[in-house]
């Protein structure tokens, strides 16, 4: 199995090319373990797969809207303070990280990762002519193609194109509904919410026969070969994900609180730990839809939520998988610059987004918008097309070189991974 | 030897299946139910006893509009026919069917009307809502400002001073937001069993139908009334003509809600109801522009709703002059209508969105075209239509043969159907399990409808469907009833805090139960303990029927003259699967029962008889087969 990565073996590919870059990069203390993981990997890369590398993309949606001049905050701008009378952060109350921005009072967890050069802030994070629709807005997110009713998620589309014969286990959604993001042509996403759930109710006599009665060849109804693949991800998938829930133990304290994305990313953390082959995880948490009374509701859920992924990210550390985990966070949209009568916001347009790892080279990105250049609606102008976002993680992280293909349209990257991809 | 599920698609491939199991079983119990069906029957005898065998047709049948054959016809057909048309049902009610001929059988799902429904039970309110109080007001950021302006809202007085004056006010609103969702939610449930014990099914599969079309959902209404009322709507004018529809739908109190029609007027025309009746209810996107849209919204303008009617306002109608693909009057509803009722794309909308829904998802452009003319020269109407699809030699080809997913409403009523019951059990909830798997009746997830077919299935759906059918056949299985009330005041939780200002309505956000975080605690109601007292106020007056299945499969097989494992395995497979089990689930399924119930023949009075026949049907309604419709 070893053979198989030593360069030599292989012509001259940009898959050699990525892992010599790998080794001479200063990354050689995490190798040995890496490559005898990355080695089944590879193996069946060699034969279908066309991912580059043996890294995990963790994608974690802000559901709802997520007001991010109440998460990067720009203390120094009077327009800023001029449009929330009310809800303005005051300069000396925010976590300082630059000369021109803070995070929002409680969000220590992104405050700890940036200051430990573990975050990238992509700033006005958007596209063109935003939806201000939950619904429409999320979808075009999830799919990439905005205004194009494109039926598959852009994480199943590279699914699909790095990996068409389609492992067991490739995506893992932690959620009670399967998100468009990761809705695949050849993957069967393993989608769960309580592992504790995730389980047959069954006599062990009927269990036997269950075990029994998994069907993997194709059959002449396609609906039915579906519905047996479904099946059989089921019937493998719900005992291991229950046992590696259950048997996960982190002294890594990952919060409290609303939302449960700590439960969610503990549950990732306990199928990485537990050898699950998943490239792809996907989980999200919602209520940033503050209309109204946003400061205690929205300080609180940020907390929660930067609490668990900083928490993540350690847990990742302690395990020994930082090196081969990234997280990237996003919402369906920002929100008006201008508070409203509620002590809330309405919908608005660009966001940030952020993207966290060890191998992130943690700093600002993209250009911040104008506060005082709005578009008719009050609302900012995008400076950051979001899918130069999925570019940097699909390209410069997970190593796959047809990102156009799958983003369809040009997106370059962003440079965040340039020290290791 | 793993072989093909689909392999009875040729009656070739059925016999020589057949050929490989012991002798005897399946024709047995087809015969011991066929004797029954068949008295009278006459000449097609063969063919209407229970059986898997002649299901899908031909593959060049794919593609086909003539209508199949008397020769064609098959016991199969006919449960494929009431599968999709209805809710499938009992082999008593498909081999019914199956003697008719295939004409006969289109006619008698498609004119109903000559069957008396009125037996079917009313739904009884429970009455919420005081006499005299606007219902409409959301929620307690609504009530309370009311009531400190004109000391009293929701029929509760305001004292005039004193600590948490409005807490009564608070109250009341969190009670009638808690209580109208539960109503809703009796309202599905009464739906539901309608499905299931209507003598005319196609009424109820339509009305399901237009529900999913004209998606309209309680999330942003909250008043149960008004979903009540366009279901009533809906079933009325179910197989009628699309144009009185659509003018039904228009002038509809819950949609004039639900896309904003009561605020489009002359001065501020509002454009929700133009754009969707245009993109999702008539032609489909790419047959319209935008200024088709703004000038149809003028048409509209002054459509409103007074106490559950329709109100034309004179006042805010827009009299002026409009242009609608290219035609310019002085237009108002009614004409716009008919201007996209006469579009090219009409007709190819609706036959292509029933042809999906009740065919497959593939339809090449030669057939839609075909489908279109045909709804277009009966002039919308759709009984001809629905006849002419059923009828269709390409209605039972391979492709559309069993190879629907049905949906968690068609999985629950279907079940309950061929088990025999009058009802969908109340435990398991039923609403609960449409919750978790994604269709609440009166709840779409937003103004497209429900996506359907594969989406519905994930691997968590999938054991959870299982589990469900474990709960319906083992009612001890249920979780204790707390457990599902706190399931419920979650939902309640989410919906108190969806936001209601997107002009597509509320969309369920998921997430946090966010009651706790927003609470306001001001001098003058404290809405956290409001929203407690409320809720179990609304708890204790809206009761929710929670029933488990009374059945017995002991005598249902013993009825069907059921003797062993083996022939339990086949009956119960013939009466619950559209395909025939894949051999190895058979032997799996064999196995079991042999285990279970040893000895050659089943002894009904022995103890735990009962509970192994339940547990073989459960394996039964646990493979991936029974998914299918």
């Amino acid at each position: 199995m070893a053979n198989i990565v030593k360069p030599h073996h292989c012509s001259c590919t940009r898959r050699e090319v990525l892992r010599q870059g790998l080794v001479g990069l200063g990354v050689s203390a995490a190798l040995p373990t890496f490559l005898q993981r990355a080695g089944a990997a590879f193996a069946a890369e060699a034969i279908a797969g066309r991912q580059k590398n043996d890294r995990i993309l963790v994608v974690v949606e802000l559901t709802g809207g997520i007001d991010g001049l109440s998460v990067v905050v720009p203390i120094e701008n009077d327009h800023y303070y001029r449009a929330r009378p009310t809800l303005a952060i005051p300069k000396d109350d925010a976590l300082r990280v630059s000369d021109e921005f803070g995070f929002y009072p409680r969000a220590a967890g992104f405050e700890r990762l940036f200051k430990d050069g573990r975050m990238a802030v992509v700033h006005g994070c958007g596209y063109p002519n935003s939806s201000l629709s939950h619904f429409a807005s999320m979808e075009y997110w999830h799919t990439a193609v905005p205004y194009a009713a494109e039926p598959r998620g852009w994480l199943g589309r590279f699914a699909d194109e790095v990996r068409p014969d389609a492992p067991k286990q490739y995506i893992v959604n932690v959620g009670t509904m399967e998100s468009l993001a990761v809705r695949s042509g050849l993957h069967a996403p393993i989608t769960f919410s309580d592992p504790e759930k995730f389980t047959r109710t069954a006599t062990d006599a009927q269990r036997v026969a269950l075990g029994r009665m998994i069907e993997d060849a194709k059959v002449a109804n396609p609906s039915l070969s579906f519905l047996n693949t479904i099946d059989a991800v089921a019937s493998e998938s719900s005992v291991q994900v229950k046992e590696a829930c259950a048997e996960y133990r982190t002294l890594v304290d990952y919060g409290s609180g609303a939302g449960g994305l700590q439960n969610d990313l503990k549950h990732v953390a306990a199928l990485i730990d537990g050898g699950f082959p998943t490239r792809i995880y996907y989980t999200s948490v919602g209520g940033w839809d503050t209309h109204g009374n946003q400061a205690l509701t929205h300080q609180t859920l940020l907390m929660y939520a930067t609490d668990a992924l900083r928490a993540f990210l350690d847990d990742m550390e302690r395990i020994g998988r930082a090196d081969d985990v990234s997280v990237m966070v996003f919402s369906e949209f920002g929100r008006r610059v201008e508070e409203n009568a509620s002590a809330g916001t309405d919908h608005g347009t660009a966001g940030p987004m952020y993207i966290l790892g060890k191998h992130v080279e943690g700093g600002w990105y993209g250009s911040f918008p104008e506060l005082d250049d709005l578009d008719e609606n009050g609302n900012l102008k995008v400076t950051t097309d979001f899918r130069r976002v999925y570019a940097t993680m699909i390209g410069e992280w997970m190593g796959y070189d047809g990102t156009d293909a799958v983003l369809k349209g040009s997106f370059p990257g962003l440079g965040v991974f340039a020290r290791t991809s | 030897m793993p072989r093909s599920s689909a392999a009875t698609a040729t009656p070739g491939a059925a016999l020589a299946d057949r050929r490989r199991r012991p002798r005897g079983a399946r024709s047995r119990v087809a015969t011991a139910l066929g004797v029954v069906l068949l008295a009278g029957a006459g000449a097609a005898a063969g063919r209407t006893a229970p059986s898997l065998e002649h299901g899908a047709g031909p593959a060049e049948w794919q593609g086909d509009l003539t209508p199949i054959g008397d020769a064609d016809w098959s016991y199969a057909r006919a449960a494929h026919l009431l599968e999709r048309a209805g809710f499938g049902g009992t082999p008593e009610e498909i081999g019914r069917l199956a003697a008719m001929t295939p004409a006969e059988a289109v006619a008698h799902l498609v004119h109903y009307e000559t069957l008396d429904a009125s037996v079917l039970p009313a739904f009884e309110e429970t009455g919420i809502y005081p006499e005299g109080i606007e219902p409409y007001m959301l929620g307690v950021r609504e009530a309370v400002p009311a009531a400190r302006k004109n000391g009293e809202a929701l029929g509760v007085k305001v004292a005039a001073t004193g600590k948490l004056r409005f807490q009564p006010v608070a109250e009341r609103s969190y009670f009638l937001l808690y209580a109208d969702q539960r109503e809703m939610g009796r309202y599905a449930h009464w739906w539901a069993n309608r499905m299931v014990a209507t003598p005319r099914p196609l009424e109820e599969r339509m009305t399901l139908f237009w529900h999913d079309h004209f998606a309209t959902s309680n999330q942003k209404l909250r008043y149960y009334k008004r979903m009540v009322r366009q279901n009533e709507t809906m079933r009325r004018m179910a197989t009628g003509g699309f144009r009185d529809l659509l003018i039904a739908m228009s002038q509809d109190p819950a949609m004039v809600w639900w896309l904003d029609n009561r605020m489009n007027v002359k001065e501020h025309p509002n454009e929700n109801f133009a754009r969707e009746i245009m993109e999702l209810f008539a032609l489909g996107v790419g047959n319209y522009t935008e200024k088709d849209i703004r000038e149809a919204a003028r048409a509209f303008t002054g459509w409103t709703e007074e106490r559950l009617q329709f109100v034309d306002r004179k006042e805010h109608h827009d009299a002026g002059e409009k242009t609608v693909f290219g035609k310019t009057g002085n237009f108002d509803g009614y004409a716009v209508i008919d201007l996209i009722l006469a579009q090219e794309a009409a007709p190819r909308f609706l036959a292509g969105k029933l042809y999906r829904y009740f065919s497959r998802e593939e339809l090449d452009a030669d057939l839609h075209a075909k489908l279109a003319k045909t709804l277009r020269d009966g002039n919308f109407q759709l009984k001809p239509f629905l006849t002419t699809l059923f009828l269709s030699r390409d209605f039972y080809s391979p492709a559309s043969y069993a190879t629907q997913i049905k949906s968690p409403v068609l999985l629950a009523v279907s079940t309950a159907r061929k088990l025999g019951l009058q009802s969908v059990p109340g435990a398991p909830d039923f609403r609960a399990f449409c919750q978790v798997q994604g269709e609440e009746l009166f709840y779409p997830p937003n103004v497209a409808g429900w996506t359907g077919g594969r989406t519905w299935i994930n691997p968590a759906t999938l054991i959870a469907r299982a589990n469900y059918l474990d709960q319906v056949l083992f009612p001890d299985h249920v979780e204790p009833p707390e457990a599902a009330r706190a399931g419920a005041m979650m939902a309640a939780d989410m919906l108190e805090n969806a936001p209601g200002q997107d002009g597509k309505g509320a969309e369920p956000m998921g997430g946090a139960s966010m009651t706790a975080l927003t609470a306001e605690r001001t001098e003058d109601y404290n809405t956290r303990s409001a929203s407690r007292v409320a809720r179990r106020l609304a708890v204790e007056t809206v009761k929710v029927d929670r029933t488990p299945a009374d059945f017995d499969l002991s005598a249902l097989l013993r009825a069907a003259g059921v003797e062993s494992g083996e022939e339990a395995v086949d009956h119960l497979t013939v009466r619950f699967l559209r395909v025939p089990l894949s051999e190895k689930r058979r032997v799996a399924m064999l196995d079991f029962i042999r285990a279970e119930l040893p000895g050659s023949t089943i002894d009904y009075d022995a103890e735990g008889t009962e509970a192994a026949l339940r547990q073989l049907l459960h394996l039964i309604l646990s493979v991936p087969e029974y998914q299918l419709s």
